[in-house]
């Protein structure tokens, strides 16, 4: 898997979870002021992304750090990167 | 879906002058005998402060459901007390600012919205939500939130949640956020739908003028929240999709 189906994977799963229109996800896009999810969303995230690519997330700290699309895509990748190895 | 907007009429004058007129009168008999109300709730009856509150609330509300009545078309199937679960989580769609005034029609008094931040500062109506206890989703944390929901369900209250957030600026279903079903999960406590249809045709969202409508207030069967633990930590997530789609159901259904 390539760093950029990771991305288009990512993004349709948040997208169809928090029924989001594509065009509104690009990676500049905040979570909070451009797509209008707030903390319970988050923890929803979670478990979609833990469920979509197989990867453990819980309470990782760095959740705390991810403010846009770009962050979470990072994210997500380092993740699904250190399962692979 | 809402209607599109045709010139106002002379009988839409009538409508608005006796629902507006109508609803200044009932807050200002409601704001004249809520003390006297009051002092017997909790005298005599021996509720709790917010008990009594809730309780002045519901019969305003459910004045408020006669009302409605004199200007437009208004079928209720809101079943008998016994068919609600105690306590139990009430969702429904929202189209209107009037929507909450509908939750009048239910059998069951003791209920706790969960609203933003906004309608606690509207004059007469902030105080009273506060004594009855109301929950600003807007002021707390998802944990906080949880947690004083939990509270409230605990001494037996329901609690009613529109779980879109806002209204629907389209009458569309909007996104269904996850706080009722995460809190149905957690407590066993389960979901009662209702289905409001019309109250966007009546006054769509941002607007003040109101329209002839022919309005539905209806229960759902409860949707329990066991029927979803195969799910694993995505349980609530599939109770939401499942909820919301018996009412997108519901409200596709023709009009009776």
């Amino acid at each position: 898997m390539t760093d950029e189906d990771i991305i288009d994977r990512t993004n349709a799963a948040i997208a169809e979870e928090f029924e989001l229109d594509a065009a509104d996800m690009t990676p500049e896009a905040s979570f909070k002021d451009d797509l209008g999810l707030d903390s319970l969303d988050a923890v929803d995230m979670v478990i979609v992304l833990e469920q979509e690519f197989g990867i453990k997330i819980g309470k990782d700290p760095r959740i705390a750090t991810i403010k846009t699309l770009a962050d979470l895509h990072a994210f997500v990748i380092d993740k699904k990167r250190a399962l692979e190895s | 879906m809402a209607a599109a907007h045709q010139p106002p009429t002379c009988a839409d004058g009538v409508r608005n002058l006796v629902h507006y007129g109508g609803l200044t009168l009932l807050t200002l008999i409601t704001i004249v005998l809520s003390p006297p109300l009051y002092i017997i709730l909790r005298r005599l009856g021996g509720a709790t402060s917010g008990q009594a509150v809730r309780r002045i609330i519901w019969v305003y509300g459910r004045a408020w459901t006669w009302l409605l009545r004199l200007v437009v078309p208004v079928r209720i199937g809101t079943g008998d007390a016994a068919d609600y679960p105690a306590p139990c989580i009430i969702v429904a769609n929202h189209q209107s600012f009037f929507d909450a005034f509908c939750m009048g029609a239910l059998p069951i008094y003791d209920l706790v919205f969960v609203v933003r931040s906004w309608p606690f500062r509207i004059p007469f109506y902030g105080p009273y939500m506060r004594r009855g206890e109301y929950l600003n989703s807007e002021h707390l944390s998802c944990d906080e939130f949880l947690d004083q929901a939990v509270q409230r369900l605990n001494n037996g209250i329901s609690v009613i949640i529109f779980p879109e957030g806002t209204r629907s600026p389209d009458g569309q279903l909007g996104r269904f956020y996850s706080g009722a079903f995460k809190l149905s999960l957690q407590t066993g406590v389960p979901v009662i739908p209702i289905c409001l249809r019309g109250m966007g045709d009546f006054l769509p969202r941002g607007g003040v003028w109101l329209r002839k409508a022919s309005i539905t207030i209806k229960k759902m069967a409860p949707v329990f929240p066991a029927d979803f633990k195969a799910a694993g930590p995505g349980a609530h997530l599939a109770m939401r999709k499942h909820v919301k789609a018996l009412l997108a159901t519901a409200l596709r259904e023709p009009a009776e």
